[in-house]
């Protein structure tokens, strides 16, 4: 193996697996090992924030003497890796679809694939870095020899790393070996990321409760199949520790043969055959197609594409559910006896709601720029751009009430709303969404980017990720702060507030109204 | 030397190459000339390791292509047909990659690099990604890197689509350069004055089917009352339609 070879394959495929970061870092003017080490940079980082953030509270822990609390540590961290694992390998091996690209060079198989294994394990990395704190920890705890304990910790982190990434691997390239990801690919991919993202949601679950349990001092009972972990850090010059650690060497030794003896070899082929199945598809004409279903059709198509919708869903529609599940779960919330004064309440918790899920990562705020170079191409023809955008606002409008109206159902039932609440938080939250969807449209056409390469790079636009962090949190921040005075003022005095309210949110949707009607009465002419 | 024998290429029920034979020799420009879906691209995909033939075998230098990739790889460089590669490399550091790939030192790889951007106007684009370049532009970026090593055999897939005609010019002197050096060339075109213009010798493909091979001059001499256009259209084009242009004049 050429280590040069080995490098500059990883340095590609670091660029790739980051396309977001390396744009950048490239707006501001590296490229070459400088923007290769501020890659390297961002993933030390996020590994030493999560270490601190986790690594303030472990310390406290005596591991040794918790060995439930120990194996619940591992086994959320796990999960947490495993969701992490499962979408880079799919992203790395299968959605850059880059192996034909590399077939002509003189690169051995195994480098090409070693490289994406090593960016794969180092976008694992950082989640899982509070293992190795915790494996050090308890193996320091329990009175073991101190560099020896560095030593075993790293070790069986290794070994922890290597179980979970064989794991995931089983799963992707199992999975996409199947005839179902031949038949149904995009199909078979949401699921596959649904699942990756779900496992992340149970971890964090799961992590509030244990956070809970932890707090008051009790043990947990242990995950049995973890405990070798313990018993290795704890006992190692004992005959249990011995055999943890036998046991444990051998499952890997086991997992990763299983891997290069099943999937090795047949992975240049199983890759070139999902980036190769271009298929002939055929399509009956539909008869009598009129402008509006013809455009329908193509914005149907536009949008048909799984890791796409998982991008824009997951960031725009997981947030709120995470939050709502994680403290409808944990906590013991029953509005069911709540009254009907509150009924303006709920409903503009539901406008809330929609400034939090409509954002600059939602379909709405995207769709435009999704149309790429076939957007100037209409230009060209003689149609009129304001129907063409009208059709396409209405069409993702639709979904984003959809789903709107999809949260604030959930989000009713896990808090036990009576019904007519959860009808009004839905309105709220169907006005909400058409605003705030008012607003990204137009942002969408004013930013408009139609040479993008991978859509996370229409995220970034306008104030970065980090405007879309603010303007999240401003938005849970304001909602809180306005919805705290409501209910107040509603408990206070429901008839003046609630009167109050109707004539400010009538007003202030009215303003709304009329200037994005002479905003847009701009573009269409 | 390259041969390919009994080359056959079947997807499903398709067969996209169809016992192809034909022997290329060193110093050769040579031409796989055909419409769309006459085989040129299979062919040229086959020779540099991204199709896998169903069966028939390639050898360059004696050597199996299927056994020694890895030593063919070394010798050969690749122009594809469309130069949408490593779109979120910059050009610089998609020549690195292609700089460790051949096992070129860096100072190599520089002295290149700084010759052919020269020559193809790119030095002031080449930290640009290449998704931003035009299409001309990573054409030109693609033919640096396939150039970087110097290759014993170099291979273009439709080369010329989307060259500025001064682009088009230095790419064919390159060629004609390339082979004048005792190195082949194999370019697959559907462009006949770019094949009457480079080729010493051309493989005229239909359907798969290989219904010419040789010489252009041995060609031309076959048909001397007609243009490289009407001889080819009458072997590879829609032959009832030419009989009626004809019978118009």
């Amino acid at each position: 193996m050429n280590k040069k070879r080995l490098k500059e394959l990883i340095k590609v495929n670091l660029r790739y697996a980051n396309p977001q970061q390396t744009m950048q870092q490239r707006d501001k003017g590296k490229s070459g090992k400088k923007l290769t080490r501020s890659l390297y940079r961002q993933y030390i980082y996020s590994g030493l924030i999560f270490l601190l953030i986790y690594g303030v509270v472990l310390i406290f822990f005596d591991f040794s003497a918790m060995p439930g609390t120990f194996t619940y540590y591992v086994a959320l961290f796990g999960v947490i890796a495993f969701s992490q694992g499962i979408s880079a390998i799919y992203n790395v091996f299968f959605e850059s679809a880059d192996l034909p690209n590399f077939l002509p060079l003189p690169f051995f198989q195994a480098e090409v694939f070693i490289s994406k294994i090593m960016v794969v394990v180092l976008a694992m990395l950082p989640l899982v870095l509070p293992v190795l704190l915790v494996f050090i920890l308890t193996a320091l705890r329990a009175k073991v020899f101190p560099p020896l304990a560095i030593v075993l910790g790293l070790v069986a982190f290794g070994l922890f790393l290597s179980i979970i990434f064989s794991l995931c691997s089983f799963i992707v390239f199992g999975l996409t070996k199947t005839q179902l990801f031949k038949k149904h690919r995009q199909l078979v991919t949401s699921l596959l990321l649904i699942i990756a993202a779900g496992t992340a949601v149970i971890g964090v679950m799961t992590m509030n409760q244990q956070a809970d349990a932890t707090a008051s001092g009790n043990d947990r009972r242990p995950i049995v199949f973890l405990l070798t972990f313990f018993y290795s850090l704890t006992q190692p010059e004992q005959i249990n520790g011995w055999l943890s650690w036998i046991g444990l060497l051998i499952l890997t030794v086991f997992l990763l043969v299983i891997f290069s003896k099943l999937f090795l070899p047949k992975l240049t082929e199983q890759l070139l055959a999902s980036t190769q199945t271009v298929k002939k598809t055929t399509k009956k004409r539909r008869k009598k197609q009129n402008l509006h279903q013809l455009l329908r059709h193509y914005n149907t198509q536009l949008i048909n594409n799984a890791s796409l919708l998982m991008q824009m869903f997951s960031n725009s529609v997981m947030l709120p559910v995470i939050f709502t599940l994680s403290f409808g779960v944990s906590g013991n919330y029953d509005f069911n006896q709540l009254s009907l004064n509150f009924l303006g309440v709920t409903f503009l918790g539901g406008v809330a709601l929609a400034t939090i899920t409509t954002n600059q990562t939602s379909l709405v705020a995207n769709a435009i720029s999704l149309d790429q170079q076939n957007f100037l191409f209409v230009r060209s023809l003689p149609l009129l751009l304001g129907e063409y955008l009208k059709e396409k606002f209405l069409f993702v409008i639709q979904i984003q009430g959809t789903l709107i109206v999809l949260i604030t159902i959930i989000i009713g039932t896990v808090f036990s709303f009576p019904v007519v609440h959860i009808f009004s938080l839905s309105l709220g939250g169907l006005l909400g969404t058409y605003l705030a969807s008012l607003y990204y449209f137009n942002r969408d056409y004013r930013l408009l980017c139609l040479d993008w390469t991978e859509v996370s790079q229409l995220f970034s636009r306008g104030a970065g990720n980090l405007g879309l962090v603010f303007n999240m949190f401003g938005s849970v921040l304001v909602s809180a702060l306005i919805l705290t005075f409501y209910t107040l003022g509603v408990y206070f005095a429901p008839l003046i507030t609630n009167g109050v309210a109707s004539v400010i949110v009538v007003l202030i949707v009215g303003v709304w109204l009329l200037h994005y009607k002479s905003v847009w009465e701009k573009v269409w002419i | 030397m390259i041969e390919l024998k009994k080359v056959s290429k079947v997807y499903g029920k398709k067969r996209a190459l169809d016992q192809l034979d034909v022997n290329i020799k060193e110093g050769e420009i040579f031409g796989f000339l055909g419409h769309n879906g006459a085989g040129k691209s299979t062919t040229i995909k086959s020779l540099v390791s991204i199709i896998e033939p169903t069966s028939g075998q390639i050898l360059v230098d004696g050597q199996e292509l299927k056994t020694h990739r890895q030593e063919i790889k070394q010798k050969i460089g690749y122009v594809p047909d469309t130069p949408d590669l490593f779109l979120q490399l910059s050009a610089e550091e998609y020549w690195d990659l292609l700089g460790a790939a051949f096992e070129l030192s860096d100072e190599l790889k520089q002295e290149r690099v700084e010759q052919l951007t020269a020559l193809f106007e790119l030095t002031a684009q080449r930290y640009d990604t290449i998704s931003s370049l035009s299409h001309g532009m990573r054409q030109k970026v693609i033919v640096i890197g396939a150039l970087l090593s110097d290759p014993d055999i170099w291979i273009l897939d439709e080369p010329m689509q989307g060259l500025d005609p001064q682009a088009a010019y230095d790419l064919k002197q390159l060629m004609q350069e390339h082979a004048r050096k005792g190195k082949t060339v194999i370019f697959s075109t559907h462009d006949l004055a770019t094949a009457q213009q480079l080729c010493d010798k051309l493989a005229i493909l239909k359907k798969g089917q290989l219904i010419y091979n040789g010489t252009l001059t041995e060609l031309m001499s076959q048909y001397p009352e007609k243009s490289l256009e009407d001889i080819y259209l009458s072997m590879a084009g829609r032959q009832g339609l030419l009989k009626a242009g004809e019978a118009d004049e």
